[in-house]
């Protein structure tokens, strides 16, 4: 009986859906037998049993991607295999079925989410292959895609009128390598969801309906109905709910003319959206006005391309020339309500990062498309301007069905989360955080911080910053040992006031051996990001305010740390301007993120006259480190000859590595400038993570040199923990004993 | 009369300068359109005779286009700069419309 009712709930939560205009009868009367709509999202996760076994080998190469994205590099580590490389925790997918119900785009897409960020998107046309069962070929792929090979995409769900026994199987092949094969339940009749929130300036009225048969020049095949903006929504996929309640704008917050800049809106968005937050969501924020400061032929706008969360905002203008009947109109107060509404329809799917129909192809200085589009200035979609079409807005409304064109809603429905999702990539263009999965409640907290108590840096001084990951849950969690140091596991973005957010892209992405560890409730990691300058160039050199923000993707959910902000001091003087302009080099900047080289010359030389000429300033300690690295140990050095530079191979040009010789006095004196002499100045510019390592690196350099460190068997294992727990102060008394016990003996090398 | 000039789509940091009858009416070294509504600028002149003839320079691109407007009654001239880079002008007896 238990089940019985279970059963007839969801049947009439089923038939309720249906009875919701717009949305195709789930269970039509007729033909016979019932045929169950299957579009919509499924969804599968499973925990998977450590130990298993590394992953094979899969030398296959990724298929070409429609359009590579920017600033999403497919990792350089080894191939990665989705079933196979989970050493403990969740594996999520997502399966978009679009094939049937309101205007199917005959396509399927798929959302991957691997252990430690490994994600995948992909993206299938799809042809029936049989009653309930599609194929197509996979012609989009975004995210991890080395690990990734499949090209063929089969499709068969289990058709039944019980929601919760819907099923999808898919089979993933081609590529070179062995079929994958998962089956997926299906989650909701809708493939995302979003929320919209409608607030008015004083005085101004919503209009977030329409009777589609009020006007009378419209298609002659039109349903009469009641159409809401949340219903337009819903049939392009998404499950729209409503947030907050919609309120009134007091006026006075707009200035004493009442019309609105986007400031002012963005403004007001801050203080009236219930929802407002500095991060991507699916969530919208809608306002009517009177009229925007450009003044009447300005009808509405997706005002939000402010701040680093963009397309969170969009308003309506019911005073500009939208509320402007032609002459002659046959029902001019329905035109303008339709007019209304259409423009609300319309500055809402900016938000969704759709661009107008006339502007898919563009010059590439605009920004990337998410794939080469045409052009449709004649499209009845809300992306259109009626009145730029052939015949006019006469001939646009006489054929328009209140709906997005097929390309608008493929892309609204199937193309990656941050390209759509509001408050993610930037208006028109694509950057910043994959936000999708941040949990509500999550177990992890990430911090950023630095070694002093204002984040003020001076000019030219390297920023590191310390990074915290504290278990805040309840529960032990297992995670990767190096889980802070491997930065293709991160997006880091680094905002200077008013300029783009850019993308730090480290020089170099570190594989290491998957170990685990137990990090208990209130037990936290920490390491080190050296983040000034990376592929990218120096992201941090000119004077001015920096907000950096990290996202950690975890198998699950991302953790998003807090913004940090950040100030770069002016420069002090001539000097610091001059040395400027060779400090801020690749050269140098590769030579302090790897700790030292020896074969930059160019850069060590600018680092040398840094140490020089700016000793009391904070760079120096970074120069004095990245001095000091390569003089204390034996280093090889590829010598090329006179054939250095040449595109030939090195055994082509006679090359051979040659050793280069310690010179561990010259190190001694640097590392002790950088490191002893002023300890605390040292910890605020090198950070503490980097400051301890760059102390064990010193020891080392002096034991591998001669240093003899008295100690009974005892103290050996006692040090090693002291030393492996941070303490600073015993580890400067070790090198200091080092130093001393070497000033007995002749200098191994100078 | 008035004669409205609006520089409307595809333009980016583009140096413009608009003369209508000879006379600098618009010059501006650094005019992108904002794409969510393909505005990017605009004047109004007010016209003494018709026609009149309208000059655009792209400074960058090394393009200068005239043609001849009529105004015998208040006129609106769209400036769009396609894909390829090349100036399409319309003409309207309607306010243009952004959205």
């Amino acid at each position: 009986m238990k089940e019985q009712d279970h059963m007839d709930q969801e049947y009439l939560a089923e038939a309720a859906e249906i009875a919701r205009p717009g949305v195709e009868p789930l269970i039509p009367i007729f033909p016979w037998p019932p045929r169950v709509r299957v579009s919509g999202l499924y969804v599968a996760s499973r925990i998977v049993t450590p130990p298993i076994s590394a992953p094979g080998p899969l030398p296959i190469q990724p298929i070409p991607i429609a359009q590579p994205l920017p600033g999403i590099v497919p990792t350089s580590a080894a191939p990665w295999h989705i079933e196979e490389l989970l050493p403990w925790g969740l594996l999520r997918e997502e399966l978009r079925l679009d094939v049937d119900g309101r205007y199917p785009q005959m396509m399927a897409s798929g959302t991957l989410y691997g252990v430690l960020a490994k994600r995948v998107h992909w993206i299938a046309r799809l042809t029936a292959s049989g009653p309930n069962a599609w194929t197509g070929s996979i012609w989009f792929k975004d995210g991890d895609v080395a690990g990734f090979p499949y090209t063929t995409v089969d499709i068969t769900t289990t058709s039944t009128f019980l929601a919760s026994q819907r099923k999808a199987v898919v089979r993933l092949s081609g590529g070179g390598t062995a079929v994958r094969t998962r089956t997926l339940a299906f989650k909701s009749p809708y493939f995302r969801q979003v929320e919209f929130e409608f607030d008015c300036a004083a005085g101004v009225t919503a209009t977030t309906h329409i009777g589609t048969h009020d006007h009378p020049n419209r298609p002659a095949t039109l349903p009469n109905e009641t159409l809401s903006i949340e219903e337009v929504y819903r049939r392009v996929g998404f499950e729209v709910r409503k947030s907050g309640s919609d309120s009134i704008v007091p006026i006075g917050d707009a200035g004493t003319n009442a019309r609105w800049s986007d400031n002012e809106m963005h403004d007001a968005m801050q203080v009236y959206w219930s929802r407002f937050a500095g991060k991507a969501q699916w969530s919208l924020w809608v306002f009517f006005a009177k009229l925007h400061e450009q003044g009447t032929s300005l009808g509405g706008i997706m005002f939000d391309d402010i701040g680093p969360n963009h397309r969170q905002g969009t308003a309506i203008f019911n005073d500009s020339f939208i509320s402007t009947a032609p002459t002659g109109d046959a029902n001019p107060v329905a035109w303008v309500e339709r007019m209304r509404f259409w423009t609300a329809c319309h500055e809402m799917g900016h938000a969704f990062n759709l661009a107008h129909s006339w502007q898919k192809q563009h010059p590439p200085d605009w920004g990337t498309p998410w794939i080469p589009l045409a052009n449709e200035p004649e499209a009845r979609s809300f992306m259109n301007y009626p009145y730029n079409v052939s015949g006019g807005q006469t001939a646009f409304f006489s054929d328009f069905a209140y709906r997005f064109s097929d390309n608008e809603l493929v892309f609204m429905r199937h193309a990656p989360e941050r390209f759509v999702q509001m408050g993610n990539a930037d208006w028109f263009d694509h950057h910043g955080f994959e936000q999708a999965s941040a949990s509500p409640e999550p177990s992890l907290k990430l911090n950023l911080r630095v070694d002093r108590a204002q984040a003020t840096y001076q000019f030219l001084e390297p920023v590191v910053l310390e990074l915290k990951l504290t278990n805040i849950g309840r529960r032990p969690l297992v995670m990767e040992k190096e889980l802070l140091s491997m930065t293709d596991h991160m997006t880091v973005i680094v905002k200077k006031r008013d300029k783009p957010a850019r993308q730090y892209l480290p020089f170099a992405r570190y594989c290491h051996d998957q170990q685990a560890q137990v990090v208990m409730p209130g037990e936290f990691v920490t390491d080190s990001l050296f983040i000034s300058v990376g592929r990218n160039g120096w992201d941090i050199a000119e004077p001015g305010y920096y907000t950096i923000q990290i996202a950690l993707h975890m198998e699950m959910e991302d953790i998003v740390s807090d913004a940090l902000t950040l100030r770069v001091a002016p420069p002090r003087g001539y000097d610091e301007e001059f040395l400027a302009q060779d400090f801020f080099s690749d050269d140098v900047g590769r030579i302090l993120n790897f700790d030292g080289s020896a074969i930059l010359r160019g850069g060590n030389d600018t680092l040398r006259e840094v140490n020089e000429r700016l000793s009391d300033r904070a760079v120096a300690y970074h120069a004095r480190v990245a001095l000091a690295a390569p003089l204390a140990r034996d280093y090889k050095v590829l010598d090329m000859g006179d054939r250095m530079g040449e595109m030939a191979s090195a055994k082509e040009a006679g090359g051979r590595l040659r050793r280069s010789a310690p010179r561990i006095e010259e190190a001694r004196q640097l590392y002790t400038s950088a490191l002893l002499e002023r300890k605390d100045q040292a910890i605020a510019t090198l950070g503490r993570t980097d400051y301890e390592y760059y102390l064990g690196r010193f020891r080392a350099a002096l034991v591998e040199h001669g240093a003899v460190l008295k100690k009974e068997p005892r103290d050996v294992k006692r040090d090693a923990k002291r030393e492996k727990n941070g303490d600073i102060e015993h580890t400067m008394r070790v090198i200091k004993e080092a130093l001393s016990s070497l000033k007995d003996q002749e200098p191994v090398s100078r | 009369m008035l004669l409205h000039i609006a520089l409307q789509e595809g333009f980016h940091r583009d140096d413009v300068r608009v003369l209508v009858d000879a006379r600098e009416v618009l010059a501006d070294a650094d005019v992108t359109t904002r794409r969510q509504t393909g505005y990017a600028a605009s004047v109004d002149v007010d016209v003494m005779h018709s026609p009149v003839v309208v000059e655009v320079v792209l400074g960058k691109r090394g393009v200068t286009q005239r043609h001849s407007v009529s105004v015998d009654r208040p006129t609106y001239v769209g400036l769009s700069l396609t894909a390829e880079g090349k100036l399409v002008w319309t003409t309207s007896h309607e306010p243009f419309g952004y959205l």
